[in-house]
């Protein structure tokens, strides 16, 4: 027998002092928490986080947030093409881009209700939540009632959308021929809604780039050239469109995207603080913008946080309160399941589980999945402690002599007084599958589709660039800094000898 | 203590099997395939142009990590005329005829079940007829022959083994013999000869296909990749890397020193200084020291140590030079030429970085622990008592509290081992350093499966030890656990 004792995080719940009767056990939890302000801002950072996870497509988005030109009134590409699958490819994005819209009308409902009724939101806002949440849901399934997904044609045929569409032709011809020499090519972004002078300078390149596509291939003429020729077409029509004058286009704070690559080539690089104030943290080797891949990194960070501990609370809760509660063969066995767990790094479970996916599988989904299936131990040992005290306790005694089902018992009467260590441990998890994460995506093994911090951080490792090391390290700092200290603040609260 | 030991180390077998089934399953029921040096050829529809010894090396990989069997339960001593048949028939219709995904599946069962499918084969060959006839014989033929034994590089044959395979190879010869196969269109007289024969074989080599129904349990159970794998494990073999064709175990024990002598010594100042500054801290407890440390090592813990490793690198080795970029030493070539003295003082000044970068990960989480032990003593009575006869602070701290103070630091040593050699992967992978961690790495990168499960189980291993360790540290440091 190991006897190496579970080092309990928090001590029972039910030793709340009875000095004051007339507060339940979390209105002093919430109070003593109050008092501990590193860890209020822990949680405001961490709330700070969530909202620019939530609305990076405002600070960062190659797309104009709106839109004016004659003939087309007003508009916005931006709203228009929230859940376009072109535009958003990963779906953690669209997932995100369904909660930005939905919290905007939530706050415009919450702001037209307190003008009218001159107060807060009551009942109404639990069955506006839900709704908004299943809109959510839905949109970011493809489904969504309010902004549809726009199909390729329409995009094409949309003239707001025909400098974006060039860059996209510019994106694909790039990525088909990237053993061409040819520099200077413009990016995604840098297409969109530019002066007429530079839109059709840029629609020249693309034309000679062209040109020199089809007579390097002339026996073979591939798409891309025709591509390229369609591109130029259409940023010179752009260009026309824009020398007529009465349009302009706001901006989010950089107008590029995470995935953006200025011609994937390493003289497209731009090291950070230079002329080019667009891009404010400068770009990656493959002319990604950094500051925009950072953001966008915080909504992969947060979602393999949450996501991640979520699976593996529910595993270490139900096993753990098995083991606690039925005791005798069944502790033992799920308790030999987690001395073995225990003895394998779980860093090296999860790679090696990750790592048995074949990459092209290999999406933030599995990691997450991965982290879930290894991590549950900790949870685990502390529900099973929390069981094995409170069954032999009265109340348990009464609800077995009421005859009460078992699993009623469970997780009715018992399971609610095993809460507060489980939300500690999941509050310091959600820090730990973040670190986890982003040291995935460091040694190579994460998903290479999204915009991870330890990627960039291992690319800028690799190239020896600044811009590239501190940024991501600096975020994935303060993210887990704040969730630690939220943390040790949960754990400090609901500690009955801390408190007075 | 002696019994309890005991126990305890009877206690870690089960555990270790627990261990290697877990790891094993994970990786055997994953979609991912393992790669080996060969890949497949293209496969024909006939099998008369196959040879079981041919396309070498994909053979000797599947043959090696036991591929070509069921992953749990081998049922194939049952395998019953009509399967076969089917299987027969579908790559006989060809990749045209059976579809694509029909045609391979059926061409790999038949090439793996091996001699397991010459007793259906054979009382097929005696029932069939006309152009199918001839696919059976095909196939008995391809099934029949005993593939060469593989032995690992560097490995010389047993007398015995030698005995066997000449054995083996003249059956082989009888088998292909022209007696044992007709040609293309030949009529039902002169196949019946040749049907004969082949009955006549097959009854004189009754005695390894009729198995009683225990024989086919244990076969069943035995013959599967995880009853290769273990039954290799337990001879202590832990199988070949299909990459580099040497034997994982020598693989892992090569690296061992350099994992460990990273290890070891961060692990070392860690505890030392954890405990020093867990006692500093609790001693001076609500003091603006205490808060500084706690602050300081809180920010610490929330950096993670890729970050700092690579600031590190760059800012001391790249930037100012002080400190090698990479690699554990000089390279073979430099060190030949250095003393002993020399060369040690070449590995220090190569791991110092890596040592302080493996050290920093683990200094805040055990100092926290630290801490609050100590705090939790120094409240207690005995201490209070200690005090009040007069015994000067250093010696109250020191010599009193510190002993129990440090009761969950000890426990944590057996499971900060995995913790430890789980960060051993980034920083090799930064630092350039050939230890466990990037084996684990680049046999990921390769999917070179014996590797990475003798990696998972050797660091399972040094991690049981180190919960006994643990353990016997309690018992000794607390008298009164008692473990009659």
């Amino acid at each position: 027998m190991s006897a190496a004792p579970v080092p309990s995080t928090a001590a029972a719940p039910a030793a709340a002092p009875a000095a004051a009767p007339a507060q339940s056990q979390w209105a002093i939890v919430r109070r003593t928490f109050r008092r501990n302000r590193p860890a209020v801002w822990g949680l405001r950072v961490s709330l700070a986080l969530v909202v620019i996870a939530v609305a990076a497509p405002l600070l960062a988005c190659d797309v104009p947030l709106l839109w004016q030109a004659p003939g087309e009134g007003l508009r916005s590409p931006w709203l228009e093409r929230l859940f376009d699958v072109i535009t958003w490819e990963h779906g953690v994005d669209r997932f995100f881009n369904s909660l930005l819209v939905t919290s905007l009308l939530g706050g415009l409902g919450w702001l037209v209700t307190r003008l009218v009724r001159g107060r807060g939101p009551q009942r109404w806002v639990r069955p506006y939540a839900a709704a908004a949440g299943l809109l959510a849901v839905l949109q970011a399934l493809g489904w969504g009632p309010v902004v549809r997904s726009l199909p390729y044609e329409d995009f094409a045929r949309d003239p707001a959308r025909r400098e974006a569409l060039a860059g996209f032709a510019i994106d694909w011809a790039q990525r088909t021929l990237d053993a061409s020499p040819v520099a200077g090519l413009p990016g995604r972004g840098e297409a969109v809604a530019r002066e007429p002078q530079a839109l059709r300078a840029l629609a020249a390149r693309v034309r000679a780039w062209a040109q020199d596509k089809s007579e390097q291939e002339a026996s073979d003429p591939s798409d891309a050239a025709s591509a390229l020729a369609r591109a130029a077409d259409q940023l010179e029509e752009a260009a026309r469109g824009r020398a007529q004058g009465g349009w302009w286009a706001v901006h989010a704070l950089v107008p590029y995207g995470h995935g953006d690559q200025r011609g994937g080539r390493e003289e497209q690089f731009i090291p950070a603080f230079t002329a080019r104030t667009d891009h404010p943290l400068g770009t990656d080797l493959q002319g990604r913008d950094v500051f925009a891949r950072v953001l966008y990194g915080t909504r992969i960070s947060l979602t393999i946080g949450i996501v991640a501990v979520s699976i593996y609370v529910s595993i270490g809760t139900i096993l753990g309160a098995l083991a606690g509660y039925f005791g005798r063969r069944t502790d033992l066995v799920i308790m030999r399941l987690v001395e073995i767990m225990i003895c394998v790094p779980s860093l090296f479970l999860i790679m090696m589980i990750v790592a048995m996916t074949p990459a092209e599988q290999r999406s933030i989904f599995i990691i997450m999945l991965a982290i879930g299936i290894v991590s549950w131990t900790g949870v685990c040992r502390l529900v099973r402690g929390q069981f094995l005290r409170e069954r032999s306790l009265d109340y348990v005694t009464a609800a077995r002599a009421m005859g009460l089902s078992h699993g009623r018992i469970i997780f009715r009467h018992v399971l609610p007084n095993a809460f507060a260590p489980v939300l500690v441990a999941a509050t310091f998890g959600v820090a730990g599958a973040i670190l986890a994460e982003n040291t995935l995506a460091f040694i190579g093994l994460g998903d290479i589709t999204v915009p991870s911090w330890g990627r960039i951080l291992d690319n800028g490792r690799d190239a020896g660039y600044w811009h590239l090391i501190l940024p991501p390290s600096v975020a994935i700092f303060i993210t887990v800094t704040a969730l630690n200290l939220v943390g040790d603040g949960i754990r400090d609260a609901l500690d009955p000898k801390l408190r007075r | 203590m002696t019994t309890y030991l005991l126990r305890r180390l009877l206690l870690m077998v089960p555990t270790f099997l627990g261990i290697s089934v877990v790891i094993w399953l994970v990786m055997a029921l994953s979609p991912g395939k393992p790669t080996g040096a060969g890949g497949g050829g293209e496969m024909g529809a006939d099998p008369a142009q196959m040879d079981p010894n041919k396309d070498e090396s994909e053979r000797i990989f599947r043959e090696q990590f036991a591929l070509n069997r069921p992953v749990l339960w081998n049922g194939w001593t049952t395998l019953s005329d009509e399967e076969v048949l089917a299987a027969v028939e579908a790559v006989r219709g060809g990749v045209s005829g059976s579809g694509i995904e029909a045609f391979r599946r059926a061409r790999e069962s038949l090439t793996d079940w091996g001699r397991y499918a010459v007793p259906p084969l054979v009382r097929l060959l005696g029932r069939t007829e006309g152009e199918v006839q001839s696919a059976v014989l095909g196939w008995l033929r391809y099934a029949s022959l005993w593939p060469r034994s593989i032995y690992a590089a560097g490995v010389t044959p047993t007398d015995e083994e030698l005995e066997r395979d000449k054995r083996r190879l003249a059956e082989n010869e009888r088998l292909k013999a022209p007696g044992m196969q007709w040609p293309a269109g030949a009529t039902a007289a002169v196949r019946a000869p040749v049907v004969q024969r082949w009955q006549s074989w097959f009854d004189e080599g009754r005695a390894e296909w009729d198995l009683g129904a225990w024989a086919r349990v244990g076969r069943g159970l035995s013959d599967t990749q995880f009853g290769h794998y273990w039954g290799n494990l337990l001879r202590g073999d832990l199988g070949l890397s299909s990459i580099e064709r040497k034997p994982v175990g020598e693989m892992i024990t090569s690296r061992l020193k350099y994992s460990l002598s990273l290890a070891v010594p961060s692990f070392l100042i860690a505890w030392v200084l954890a405990v020093l500054l867990g006692v500093v801290s609790a001693t001076n407890h609500g003091k603006p020291l205490d808060h500084g440390i706690g602050v300081g090592l809180f920010l610490l813990y929330s950096i993670p140590v890729f970050a700092t490793a690579t600031v590190l690198q760059r800012i001391l080795a790249m930037e100012l030079k002080w400190f090698p970029v990479s690699n554990f030493d000089s390279g073979a070539a430099a060190t030949q030429a250095m003393t002993t003295w020399q060369e040690l003082k070449d590995i220090l000044w190569h791991i110092t970085l890596p040592i302080v970068c493996y050290t920093y990960g683990g200094l805040a989480y055990i100092s926290r622990q630290a801490r609050s032990g100590m705090l939790e003593v120094l409240k207690s009575d005995y201490v209070r008592t200690a005090r009040a006869k007069g015994l000067p602070e250093r010696q109250v701290v020191w010599r009193h509290a510190v002993r129990n103070g440090m009761m969950p630091v000890v426990t944590l040593l057996g499971t900060a081992l995995p913790v430890l050699l789980g960060g051993s992967v980034v920083i090799e992978y930064i630092f350039n350093i050939d230890g466990f961690g990037r084996l684990l790495l680049n046999s990921i990168y390769q999917k070179d499966y014996n590797v990475i499960m003798g990696v998972e189980l050797a660091v399972a291993a040094l991690t049981l030890v180190g919960m006994l360790i643990t353990d016997i540290l309690y018992a000794v440091m607390d008298p009164r656990i008692s473990y009659a």
